[in-house]
């Protein structure tokens, strides 16, 4: 009898407040994380200057990190889309630690694939489908295979053409070629348009890869 | 380490959560913000330009003005219209009825030139007065009479005639 009133009162020392499982009334963050993704992503936007006293590190601002598909969609619902965004604008998604810098320790020996649609092109009007394909191939981590070469994906809205960018973490051919492959097909480019590869070292500039 | 195709993220699509709703309410605001800092500054680089107003609509719906097709009046390009006046054409009417038409001379009386003749002697006679001449019309930095200008220049030419005459050559 005395060893079940052990038991008993281990048992309902155990069913305190504090070991309650998580429910939508508690923490409605984790409950609708249903679909976790690999690596936190932050979304970075620079702004377009709009008074000489403001420097780089003014314009380029964190938005908001997120961990699920659930949230990624919430949060892409609510922002303008690629053709909304002002000119000189900029959207970064980027793991979460990396700032959209070439400077950054994790960009510097790097570089990126990018393409750039020329306003006048017939791709130019599908531009938000082919940014939301490459968000997509980028948090789905589809964009590469086990390499984890990718850092995050760029988009600069110009007058004369629109770039989306891949940024990596460095400059090894072998590794890069796929993922510039996998790039190419995600922007539905045809074999006459080219991604190329550019390094952020200055030393290295010349060296660039075109497919 | 789970990946997700472009297909599983689409289907996901309605399960959307907003995370930081105030966050991206911020967000949306200045994107506003720079948006019609941006049209400000469209709509002040258009009103700078020099036009009349007048525009129209170019093969892509945007607004255009006509400044380019407009020529500027010729007198600001150089061309200046000649102001002077022309001399009339005097009609004459013989006794067969025929009209002739005559450009009248502007001095042909014997009188005016004989006035005029008096007028220059007496200007010769006088000795030690300055004259100036009426150059009002004449640009400043021509001389008022081109004989003046040969006057004036320096010459340093060599006269080989004259040096051959020199009795200092010895």
């Amino acid at each position: 009898m005395i060893i079940m009133s052990e038991e008993l009162t281990t048992k309902t020392d155990e069913l305190s407040l504090d070991s309650q499982p998580t429910t939508v009334l508690s923490d409605k963050e984790e409950f609708t994380a249903k679909h976790p993704l690999n690596s936190k992503w932050t979304l970075w936007y620079t702004k377009p200057q709009t008074s000489s006293s403001e420097s780089w590190h003014d314009l380029l601002k964190p938005v908001i990190t997120f961990s699920s598909v659930e949230e990624f969609w919430g949060i892409y619902n609510s922002i303008p889309s690629a053709n909304q965004l002002p000119m000189k604008s900029d959207y970064h998604l980027f793991k979460e630690g990396i700032k959209p810098e070439w400077e950054d320790e994790q960009n510097s020996k790097g570089g990126k694939w990018q393409h750039a649609f020329a306003k006048k092109s017939e791709q130019a009007s599908q531009i938000n489908e082919l940014w939301l394909r490459g968000l997509l191939s980028v948090i789905g981590e589809t964009i590469e295979d086990d390499e984890d070469e990718v850092n995050g994906i760029v988009l600069n809205i110009r007058s004369k053409a629109t770039r989306i960018g891949i940024w990596t973490k460095d400059c090894n051919e072998e590794k890069l070629r796929p993922v510039g492959e996998r790039f190419k097909k995600v922007l539905r480019l045809s074999d006459d348009h080219k991604v190329e590869f550019s390094s952020h070292d200055d030393e290295a500039k010349d060296k660039k890869i075109v497919l | 380490m789970a990946k997700y195709s472009e297909e599983q993220l689409l289907a996901i699509k309605e399960e959307a959560h907003v995370p930081q709703e105030e966050v991206l309410a911020a967000f949306n605001q200045l994107v506003d913000e720079v948006k019609a800092h941006a049209a400000a500054e469209a709509e002040k680089y258009r009103l700078s330009k020099r036009t009349n107003g007048d525009s129209y609509l170019d093969e892509h719906g945007v607004e255009r003005s006509y400044h380019h097709l407009n020529r500027r009046r010729p007198s600001r390009t150089g061309n200046k219209p000649n102001l002077r006046k022309k001399s009339v054409d005097a009609i004459q009417v013989d006794q067969d009825g025929w009209a002739t038409m005559t450009k009248q001379r502007k001095s042909f009386n014997g009188e005016q030139d004989d006035e005029r003749k008096k007028f220059q002697d007496s200007v010769k006679d006088i000795s030690g007065m300055k004259m100036k001449p009426n150059n009002k019309n004449l640009g400043s930095s021509k001389a008022a009479d081109p004989r003046d200008v040969l006057a004036d220049r320096h010459a340093n030419a060599f006269n080989a005639f004259l040096a051959l005459g020199d009795d200092d050559d010895d």
